[in-house]
């Protein structure tokens, strides 16, 4: 990879025992972008696990450790926050799906040790949306503040209800009815996605069967949501690949199941930026395959060139035109994939002006 | 050998500022700052004389920036606050880049350094034992923290209760003590050989002005402190000077509910608050007169 | 919220954290990461729930037996709203709840 930003990222995250070798400049770099990407976490409980941690400069191991109890406080929230709504559900006898962190921490995958997360994500059947949030206000939940723009888009365009919060706490609630947006290119059936949701033992809830988190985790990062630092997300792609191929079959159903849901082109993308950064191990015949939902050679190179730079985090002191192109382009690819133009137009003339206004660094010297 | 930054003139400290940034030890954390648009050298120099220079090469604690945007430098020049690429304040006019600057370089410290039970709280040493003042801002425990560190007391902090998660021994983090409105006066008329630097008048806080940690206390930044005494200060105007003793678990709803993190430590938390309260003599002071809340404190010494 | 009144409660005593100072307790429940400060009657009836199961009509009776107090309409009612409390803060779970749904 071009990027040393990126390459050392990846050599953090994929051998741990390489770090003992870092110079005390590439850990001072490299702890910026730990934070910064939110990898922290997963990188100090992964140099414990190689038995390094105590050989790591001392400023390295305090900063890991403060990381580690915050990451273990807001894991803990969210888990919690998970306990309420299930508590708040009794009786609604409504099945309720836990989406992408809430539900690999709670099925306990070993990839998501470390990994931070706020929020808690649900998936209820769309025809039981107005009990839900009814239930949900009766018992303390509150819509956080929004202006009546953001209202009106959640409740007409978008794939979740406007964020909740219980008020006497502080993780946010996010409550979908399916996995992308309706106004959305992409259109994955509902039905099919509830057939083979699977039940969490343990729990009041459920979870995607294997192959659709896959598909959902490939959908939230290539077409839903903002590729800026989500290096976090391709790990979470390939923890589950990497998981679920033990499981007999698990390939060839993914190959179908995202033909039946509409979803390959994700999956195309999924597949070759997991191997290309973290050499997920694809079997040849399912990378073969994925290839023919590839997108034609000019998008393919444009995505090769800009993906990158919008995954990894850039040096924190420099800011770079490139890296900033890249993510405007991308960022308007994700909203062009999700609404059609006469929404979009409008609403990234807004979006655009905040984000321009909020941006960050934008006085780099 | 003088790594101190009294060793720099006022040009190497400008140009470090400018440039690759000043690597600071700030107590047990190393920081390094950096200006853009903005000339903070002179300041820099008087308040933090005392400090250590951290390694050149890290690695950090913090990266933070002061930065005037160039785009306001000749209307309104502003100053802003950049930690990590991320503005966590609202911009200030350019003249408050100092008071910014140290507000920034709290608040990296209480968003961070959970590895410690960081309470919100003055704290000062002797002998090996400490007093813990925690308290709402506006209390006084800045006033009274300054008043003491004049009178043969080492500063520990006037800010931050640094609890270390190996020992429940306290962490020094001797920092500029930014006076307000009357302590300012107040301070002066107490300590006249202090070193306070300039007034900022108008901030969210009213008007401000830093005295200078003494040297002795900068210097002994890594030398932690037994918790002896809690005492929850309360400067009333008028007030005769009232030294109560304080049950339990008031003392440990009022640790609990003035520190930083105490919800984030989680159950951690809760036991060290709990030992500290069980170990620690807790009291209520309430004053006006600061010589006299001076004595109050040294007779628990006896 | 369905009608309580004859549904038991428990707690469970691995979650609770306590520190006692003369009649003062402060809790820490781990799961929701909380700190409660109690007085003697709520702690007691905490500490008695994550013993074993009760009911505000069998909980009304242990308490008023303990400390003594006379078994009327106020105490009864107070602590069917205690445990209300408890369960909406997630400290006491309603026994009907740890059965398999339909």
């Amino acid at each position: 990879m071009s990027f040393p930003e990126a390459s050392l990222l990846l050599r953090a995250v994929r051998s741990p025992e390489d770090l003992r070798e870092l110079t005390n400049p590439q850990w001072d770099l490299l702890l910026r972008l730990l934070w910064k990407c939110r990898l922290i976490g997963r990188v100090a409980l992964s140099c414990d696990a190689a038995g390094i941690s105590g050989s790591l400069p001392q400023k390295v191991q305090q900063q890991f450790e403060s990381a580690l109890v915050l990451i273990d406080k807001q894991r803990q929230m969210v888990a919690w926050e998970a306990n309420r709504v299930g508590w708040a559900m009794q009786g609604l006898e409504v099945p309720v799906v836990l989406l992408k962190g809430a539900a690999y921490m709670l099925s306990r995958f070993d990839f998501q040790r470390g990994r931070l997360f706020a929020d808690l994500d649900v998936m209820v059947p769309v025809d039981d949306l107005a009990r839900v949030e009814e239930r949900l206000k009766q018992r303390g939940w509150r819509f956080t503040k929004l202006n009546a723009y953001d209202e009106r888009y959640y409740r007409v365009w978008s794939h979740e209800l406007p964020p909740m919060r219980h008020f006497e706490r502080e993780v946010e609630l996010d409550v979908h009815h399916t996995i992308l947006p309706l106004t959305s290119r992409l259109t994955p059936d509902r039905e099919k996605l509830w057939e083979r949701t699977q039940t969490l033992p343990g729990t009041p809830f459920r979870t995607l069967a294997p192959e659709d988190m896959v598909l959902h985790s490939a959908v939230h990062l290539f077409h839903d949501g903002e590729l800026a630092d989500a290096v976090r997300d391709v790990l979470d792609l390939d923890g589950l690949m990497r998981l679920f191929s033990q499981q007999a079959g698990f390939w060839d159903t993914l190959i179908l199941r995202a033909g039946e849901l509409g979803l390959s082109r994700p999956l195309f993308y999924a597949l070759r930026y997991c191997d290309r950064f973290l050499e997920t191990p694809v079997p040849d015949h399912v990378m073969a395959s994925s290839q023919k939902n590839a997108p034609t050679s000019p998008l393919r190179l444009a995505m090769d060139a800009m993906v990158p730079r919008a995954l990894f985090p850039q040096h924190p002191d420099r800011s770079n035109v490139a890296t900033g192109v890249s993510r405007w382009l991308l960022y308007t690819r994700a909203h062009w994939l999700r609404m059609p133009p006469s929404i979009l137009l409008p609403h990234l003339a807004r979006k655009g002006l905040r984000r321009i206004k909020g941006r960050p660094d934008d006085h780099g010297n | 050998m003088n790594n101190r930054l009294d060793g720099l003139t006022d040009g190497q400290l400008s140009q470090r500022l400018r440039t690759d940034g000043l690597p600071l030890k700030i107590g047990c954390f190393d920081a390094r700052i950096r200006t853009s648009g903005l000339e903070l050298a002179t300041l820099a120099h008087s308040l933090y004389r005392d400090y250590s220079l951290a390694d050149d090469d890290g690695p950090f604690d913090f990266h933070v920036r002061v930065a005037s945007p160039l785009a306001r430098r000749f209307t309104r020049p502003q100053a802003v606050f950049h930690w990590d690429g991320g503005q966590p304040f609202e911009p200030l006019p350019a003249g408050l880049a100092f008071p910014l600057l140290e507000w920034g370089i709290n608040w990296c410290i209480a968003n961070r350094a959970h590895r410690y039970l960081m309470l919100h709280s003055a704290c000062v040493e002797k002998n090996g034992d400490a007093v813990l003042f925690p308290a709402w801002p506006g209390h006084g425990k800045t006033t009274l923290c300054a008043a003491l560190i004049n009178r043969g007391w080492r500063l520990l902090s006037d800010e931050f209760g640094l609890v270390r998660p190996e020992d429940d021994l306290l962490q020094p983090l001797p920092r500029p003590l930014p006076l307000k409105n009357e302590s300012i006066e107040v301070i002066r008329g107490f300590a006249p050989d202090a070193y306070l630097g300039p007034v900022f008048p108008k901030t969210r806080k009213g008007d401000v002005a830093h005295m200078r940690p003494p040297a002795d206390s900068i210097a002994r930044a890594e030398e932690p402190a037994v918790p002896r005494w809690l005492v929850f200060p309360r400067w009333v105007a008028d007030s005769p000077t009232k030294l109560e003793p304080m049950p339990g678990p008031e003392a440990f709803f009022m640790v609990a509910t003035n520190a930083f993190n105490y919800e984030v430590r989680g159950e951690a938390g809760f036991r060290t608050v709990t030992r500290l309260v069980r170990s620690c003599s807790a009291y209520r002071l309430v004053y006006s007169n600061l010589e006299e809340a001076v004595d109050a404190i040294n007779g628990l010494l006896n | 919220m369905t009608d309580g009144t004859a549904s038991a409660y428990i707690a469970r005593r691995s979650d609770f954290c306590w520190e006692e100072w003369d009649d003062r307790y402060v809790l820490f429940y781990v799961p929701s990461q909380k700190t409660h400060y109690l007085n003697q009657t709520s702690a007691i009836a905490l500490q008695r729930l994550a013993e074993s199961p009760y009911t505000a009509k069998t909980l009304a009776d242990a308490l008023s037996e303990e400390s003594g107090e006379p078994l009327d309409e106020g105490l009864r009612g107070s602590i069917a709203q205690l445990l209300q409390h408890l369960e909406t803060q997630g400290l006491v779970v309603r026994i009907t709840d740890l059965e398999p749904g339909p």
